[in-house]
């Protein structure tokens, strides 16, 4: 057989001839285990007295119970959303949990309160929770399920005036900047999943950095849905006050499961005046298995609002994980010389599918924004850019840049490019340029002649590929980033 | 669509003297039109494009064909339309015919109607037309002929009236056609035209197709053109917007037989109020098939340019190669430009790409020019000139080029003038 066969026949027959390869491909989702620990549960099913009863639970004051009850109205009225280039089964709403803790009797103090159960869950996370903590360098909110047990670093951001909590404690401690700020880049009209996470919203993370402070450290959640069939419906809101700057890293791995989960999350950005947000995710929930069977739908609202003169704003992702991806980071540049910034990598194997990108709206004179979207599909995988620059008559000047480029592994999969420029100011240039293409042929025969196996010469070209988002990543991130690839692409490539 | 307004499309369906064989099925695209409606916003299709005004006005089908003189010269053949029927043909057209006289002999009735009926999008606008059309052009070029160019003229002469044009061009294998269409109306003249073209290209058959569009500044163009492509064929269209209030234009191509290829250029010019929305479809259902598309877009005044392109690449299409690329000028503080190049792709060894780009004439070209002491309008005009050329070589190259130059000229705009000091 010439090269291009013995390609070829890998390809279709991955195991044939390659021992070692088949077992890559067969591996499991490796960080599928469930925690056994006491759940409570609020029966399924979503009616007023359940918003009530999650609001009552978390002790919240009338705004926010009016608040989640105007959004479940709102909700009632809407339809469920079918323009994304997603199939799936249509999801039960009533078939849900909206609500499931931990049972603890009263709230941990410190670490040895926590249920030892939770703790090695995280350990088997790799989730640097105690005395690891200082050497890596990150305060950890680490969400189980819907409510936050533990948060470390505290007091080192507390003296600097930085407010890092879980939004339940906020709620409770702050209400007044959670009064001023919830839902004021993400209204609770805004859309379907976001609406359905304003009024049942159980717990996520608050950050507020006041004016003129740096935050010293990046601050960082872990997210993990545990309790069979409960829908998590987390909640971040960010503020950076004027001239204040963080960095805030979001990783997700989730347990393995039957039925497909849903995860409506939503994330707010407020960066005041000269105020400066990075915003870094790695997403690996289960993506379901070989035949889609199971697996995450990602239903996420993310927006972050350039509120001031010179704010920038900058979202990076990698995404590997999920049966379902639906997500736009955006930016609204209202500012004058404000920034937005998105960098992505959406990876798609075996059924998976995602629909993904950004919107960057420029109001303000002189803002710029910059996109970068790398997609990857293999097996059946489908990879959907959805993207909108506009530039309003308010906007002198803008700028945008935005590069989408797809590599296709397989002859099954599917890649979309759905850009859309509107702009209505004659002195704004925005550019988009886009590829699609598949490994050639000459690399990969390239790298396999200098003695590379075939995985890892794809792996090398995938990594060259994503190289520009990579470098967005912190240091800890890109490290994960690029395992997780290399994880995720395991059986797609011969 | 409210009682009032569908009756009146009953009345002008009862109007017109359609040929009986046709009857039911004109009846069924009819009903399907009244029961769907005029596309609106909310259909993704048509999100930049209102048709409300469309809907409101009341058309009326148009009285019998005026005799007008030629007002101009074409460098070929030509057929001349007058509010949607023929009103003269030059004798050396021998390939070319009135479609109500034809669309029942073999060659016709075989495609008639086949093609709309395959696309998924702006089918009411299509449907209307199979249900009121009263002829348009018939070309059927056999095996192996090469055509010298054909020009059709279409002119509006009458007030509020709506022309559904149907043309159905068929190449058969190897056959060569140079076809030229061009739609005028008295300038002022509200009217609505809806052409729908259908081309066939045969193994090996190969079309160059040039639109000009200079319909008045009043009225509302909405033209379909679907092509289907055998083995080895060409399809190689340039569409020229200039005119009209609003100006819709659809193509859908499909390339069905591996070696196909198209290439589709264009060039709009959305100045004063005018709103120019081109739609480009292309279907790569077949391997080793090609498309390009070259556009260049201004949009001056008030004017409100749209570019909207999908590329599909169908399961099995490997080797398909398809490039976009679609550049826009704006010009002045309310023009809006809307763009949109879409790829669809469900094979892995593929070439795709596109490029877009919205921006305004470049500051150091302009100070360059004037520092060799060209004045600053002339130096603009010959920005412009230089920024639609690449769009145009499709005209070069089939020599209509000459023919374009005065119609061009006239419609470029020249950008507002800043201080000139």
């Amino acid at each position: 057989m010439s090269n291009t066969e013995v390609r070829h026949a890998e390809l279709h027959e991955p195991g044939l001839g390659n021992p070692e390869l088949r077992k890559r491909i067969d591996d499991e989702y490796r960080w599928g285990f469930v925690t056994e620990i006491e759940q409570e549960i609020v029966p399924k099913g979503l009616n007023e007295d359940v918003i009530r009863l999650i609001s009552a639970k978390k002790a919240e004051p009338a705004f926010m119970l009016d608040w989640r009850l105007q959004a479940y109205r709102h909700w009632l009225t809407l339809r469920e959303p079918t323009w994304a280039s997603v199939h799936h089964a249509p999801i039960d709403y009533q078939a849900i949990h909206y609500y499931a803790a931990p049972k603890t009797r009263t709230q941990p103090k410190d670490l040895s309160e926590v249920d030892p159960e939770l703790l090695r869950t995280y350990e088997k996370l790799g989730i640097p929770l105690q005395e690891r903590e200082a050497l890596a360098g990150v305060a950890v909110d680490a969400v189980f399920d819907s409510v936050s047990v533990a948060t470390t670093f505290k007091d080192k951001l507390e003296s600097l005036g930085i407010i890092f909590c879980s939004f339940s404690e906020a709620v409770q401690k702050h209400p007044e900047l959670v009064r001023q700020y919830l839902g004021s880049v993400v209204p609770y009209t805004d859309n379907y999943f976001a609406t359905l996470n304003s009024a049942v919203f159980t717990d996520g993370s608050f950050v507020y950095v006041p004016k003129g402070v740096r935050c010293p450290m990046e601050l960082s959640t872990y997210f993990r849905i545990n309790a069979k069939n409960s829908g998590q419906f987390e909640r971040t809101l960010i503020i950076a006050d004027e001239g204040a700057t963080v960095s805030y890293l979001e990783g997700c791995t989730a347990p393995m499961r039957d039925e497909n989960q849903l995860h409506a999350a939503v994330v707010e950005l407020v960066a005041l005046k000269d105020a400066r947000i990075k915003y870094s995710t790695v997403q690996n929930w289960y993506p379901g298995d070989r035949e889609g069977r199971g697996g995450i739908y990602n239903f996420v609202t993310k927006r972050g609002d350039c509120r001031g003169d010179r704010s920038h704003i900058s979202w990076t992702q990698v995404e590997t994980g999920s049966a379902i991806t639906w997500k736009y980071p955006s930016c609204i540049l209202r500012g004058d010389d404000s920034v937005g910034e998105f960098y992505s990598i959406a990876l798609t194997n075996h059924r998976q599918q995602a629909d993904t990108g950004t919107k960057m709206i420029h109001i303000g004179r002189n803002s710029r924004s910059t996109i970068v979207s790398k997609g990857i599909s293999a097996g059946f995988g489908s990879n959907a850019y959805r993207g909108l620059v506009k530039v309003l008559p308010t906007a002198a000047n803008a700028r945008n840049h935005t590069q989408c480029d797809s590599l296709l592994m397989s002859d099954h999969c599917a890649a979309h490019t759905f850009p859309y420029i509107e702009v209505k100011n004659a002195s704004a240039t925005v550019e988009h340029e886009a590829t699609t293409s598949k490994i050639g042929d000459d690399q990969l025969f390239y790298l396999r002649s200098r003695g590379l196996s075939a995985e890892d010469a794809v792996n090398l070209i995938v990594n060259g590929f994503c190289k520009e988002v990579f470098k967005e990543l912190p240091m800890e991130f890109a490290v994960e980033a690029q395992k997780l690839l290399a994880v995720s692409l395991e059986g797609a490539v011969g | 669509m409210n009682t009032q307004t569908a009756n009146r499309y009953r009345n002008a369906f009862d109007s017109i003297a359609a040929p009986a064989t046709h009857l039911a099925s004109r009846r069924q695209a009819l009903e399907r039109f009244l029961a769907n409606g005029l596309p609106t916003p909310r259909e993704e299709d048509w999100k930049y494009t209102s048709l409300t005004a469309l809907e409101q006005a009341e058309w009326h089908v148009p009285g019998p064909a005026p005799e007008t003189a030629v007002t101009e010269d074409y460098p070929g053949t030509l057929l001349r339309f007058g509010n949607g029927r023929l009103v003269d043909a030059d004798p050396h057209a021998v390939q070319a015919h009135s479609l109500a006289a034809h669309a029942d002999a073999a060659p016709a009735a075989r495609y008639l109607g086949q093609l709309a009926g395959r696309i998924s999008s702006g089918t009411a606008l299509a449907q209307i037309n199979s249900a009121l059309w009263q002829d348009g052009l018939f070309l059927h070029v056999p095996a192996r002929r090469t055509l010298p160019p054909l020009f059709v003229a279409y002119s509006a002469s009458e007030a509020d009236v709506m022309l559904h044009v149907r043309n159905l061009v068929v190449l058969e294998a190897g056959a060569e056609a140079v076809l030229v269409e061009h739609y005028r109306g008295s300038p002022g003249l509200p009217y609505w035209n809806n052409p729908v073209s259908e081309i066939v290209l045969g193994e090996g058959a190969r079309l160059v197709h040039l639109k000009l569009t200079e319909e008045s500044a009043t009225a509302t163009h909405t033209g379909l053109a679907v092509v289907q492509q055998a083995r080895d064929s060409r399809y190689h269209a340039l569409s020229i917007s200039l005119g009209g209030r609003l100006a819709r234009h659809d193509t859908w191509v499909s390339l069905d037989e591996p070696g196909a290829e198209c290439q589709l250029d264009g060039l709009f010019i959305a100045d004063a109020r005018r709103h120019i929305d081109q739609h480009l479809h292309v279907e790569h259902a077949a391997p080793h098939t090609a498309s390009r598309q070259t556009w260049r877009g201004i949009a001056a005044g008030r004017g409100r340019g749209i570019f909207d392109a999908r590329v599909v690449v169908q399961p099995g299409a490997q080797k398909t190669d398809a490039q976009q690329s679609s550049r826009n000028l704006l010009l002045s503080p309310h023009a809006e430009i809307d763009v949109k190049p879409q790829l669809e792709i469900y094979a892995d060894d593929v070439k795709c790409a596109h490029g877009a780009t919205v921006g305004q004439l470049d500051e150091a070209q302009l100070f360059f020019l004037r520092s060799r002491g060209i004045a600053a309008d002339a130096a603009r005009a010959l920005l412009l000139r230089g920024f639609v050329a690449e769009a145009l070589t499709l005209a070069e190259r089939s020599g209509l080029a000459g023919w374009l130059e005065p119609h061009l000229a006239a419609a470029l705009p020249l950008p507002e003038k800043e201080d000139t000091a």
